[in-house]
């Protein structure tokens, strides 16, 4: 076994050297990028908790705005439901209006037609009354009810207002020649051709000639023709005036 | 180169000093390993690569270990501590190239990781509680024991020196009488014993190591608390 102490010496310097070089080239370098890598990675879990904080910030930002949305569609939809409800009830009173004013009409339009037929069936009653009647008095003529309508028609004249007999004297006056004729449904007796006679002299104030014929249209009366006046008392007018008078004048 | 055996060949000399292959081969390990430990920490990545998985694994594994002995001190004795082990394991995997013998088969080399393994130990031991304190720790718990202290001290140390030498120096021997006598290739399960042995006595040395420098350490607060 060989001992040297040179061999000794400078294994010690050797080493020495051998931890300077590897603290230098090994250590050091190594423990600084594991201390850099732990940094790197602390420096990721700070940032992933940031991150973490963030998103949990935002989720809570977002379901407070979540819950505000809710709210204010709650509150939109119950507008919009009064809304609803309100034009609901506007279009409603207005279609009751309506149907309140279309039924006013329909029913003023019902009492029109309904008053319409009602004229029109008193119209068509007095129309057949008036036939009925024109039938049976043209069956009922007679030179009895002829003399009868004579003497009507001489006291009607008798009977005139003042002015209408003003304005037939003023008629009369200014005529000439045989201005009356005298028209009836059966021959005039004399004595009542004469009576007639001086009711018209009495009228005009003054004799006039009057001329008598027979019309046996007249169905049975009196008409006596004074220029551009007519004065009847007979059947066919009075009828005639029923039929086409009397249905207006009933209005 | 030289094979393993008592005397220790001279590589060259220098003046009078007389250079032996022991220094050379420790001065090709050194500058293997400078060179490896540049080209593997040239680059260091956040994204570590697998060479550099595999020397921040080592590094780490180192710290950890030193950590769980020394939590405090742990920065300071890693370097020593570290440079034991990966020099040693260097220096006794050296016996497996052929034409090169371990450093570590070399008692002078041996030797001279005691003495610096026994004054590390004084030197952490002072630098961690001061001198007065640390030199009252051998006289606890008695005076009378500090005699034994003292030899307990140079003991121990003899001891790593002796027993890593012994061991290296052995299985270089059983591998080269094997070699003698077998023949080619049955040295080899010895061979791979040497690998286990080569770990295993590093492992014991930096480990030994660390245990008296955090005693050393420990042992000044232990003074303070009586």
């Amino acid at each position: 076994m060989q001992y040297d102490w040179t061999t000794f010496v400078l294994e010690i310097i050797n080493f020495l050297v051998l931890v300077w070089l590897l603290k230098h080239f090994l250590y050091r370098p190594v423990m600084g990028a594991i201390a850099r890598r732990q940094a790197a990675v602390e420096q990721s879990i700070a940032e992933a908790q940031t991150r973490e904080r963030e998103a949990r910030a935002l989720k809570t930002q977002y379901e407070n705005r979540l819950v505000s949305w809710e709210a204010e569609k709650q509150k939109a939809g119950a507008a919009l439901q009064a809304e609803l409800e309100a034009e609901h009830g506007r279009r409603v009173y207005a279609l009751d209006a309506e149907i309140q004013t279309e039924r006013a009409r329909r029913q003023a339009l019902a009492e029109h037609q309904e008053e319409e037929r009602r004229r029109a069936a008193e119209e068509e009653a007095v129309v057949q009354g008036g036939r009925f009647v024109a039938r049976l008095l043209a069956r009922l003529a007679s030179p009895e009810i002829d003399a009868r309508l004579a003497d009507l028609f001489i006291e009607d004249l008798q009977r005139l207002p003042e002015a209408q007999r003003q304005a037939l004297r003023t008629a009369l006056t200014e005529d000439s020649g045989p201005a009356i004729r005298v028209m009836s449904a059966f021959p005039l007796a004399e004595e009542r051709q004469g009576a007639i006679r001086r009711a018209l002299a009495e009228l005009a104030g003054r004799d006039i000639p009057c001329a008598f014929a027979v019309d046996g249209s007249l169905l049975a009366g009196i008409q006596a023709s004074l220029g551009s006046w007519v004065l009847s008392a007979d059947l066919r007018d009075e009828l005639r005036f029923f039929t086409e008078v009397a249905p207006h004048g009933s209005d | 180169m030289i094979g393993p055996g008592l005397l220790i060949p001279i590589a060259f000399r220098i003046g009078p000093l007389a250079i032996t292959q022991t220094v050379v081969v420790t001065w090709l390990l050194m500058l293997a390993l400078v060179i490896f430990s540049w080209l593997a920490t040239r680059r260091l990545r956040v994204t570590p690569g697998p060479l550099q998985v595999a020397v921040e694994g080592a590094v780490t594994a180192m710290d950890e270990a030193v950590r769980s002995v020394l939590p405090e001190q742990a920065s300071q004795v890693l370097p020593f501590i570290a440079t034991l082990w990966i020099f040693i394991t260097a220096a006794n995997l050296a016996g497996l190239i052929p034409g090169l013998a371990s450093p570590t088969a070399d008692l002078s080399t041996t030797t001279a990781l005691a003495v610096l393994v026994f004054l590390s130990v004084h030197w952490f031991g002072i630098r961690s509680g001061g001198l007065r304190a640390y030199l009252r720790h051998y006289l606890q718990p008695s005076v009378f024991l500090f005699p034994f202290q003292i030899i307990s001290e140079i003991t121990r140390s003899v001891a790593l020196a002796v027993r890593l030498f012994g061991n290296m120096m052995s299985l270089d021997m059983a591998a080269l009488l094997i070699l003698l006598v077998a023949g080619f290739l049955v040295p080899v399960p010895i061979l791979m014993l040497h690998v286990i042995e080569a770990l295993v006595q590093a492992y014991i040395f930096g480990m030994l190591a660390l245990i008296y420098i955090a005693g050393a350490i420990q042992s000044r607060e232990t003074t303070k608390d009586t």
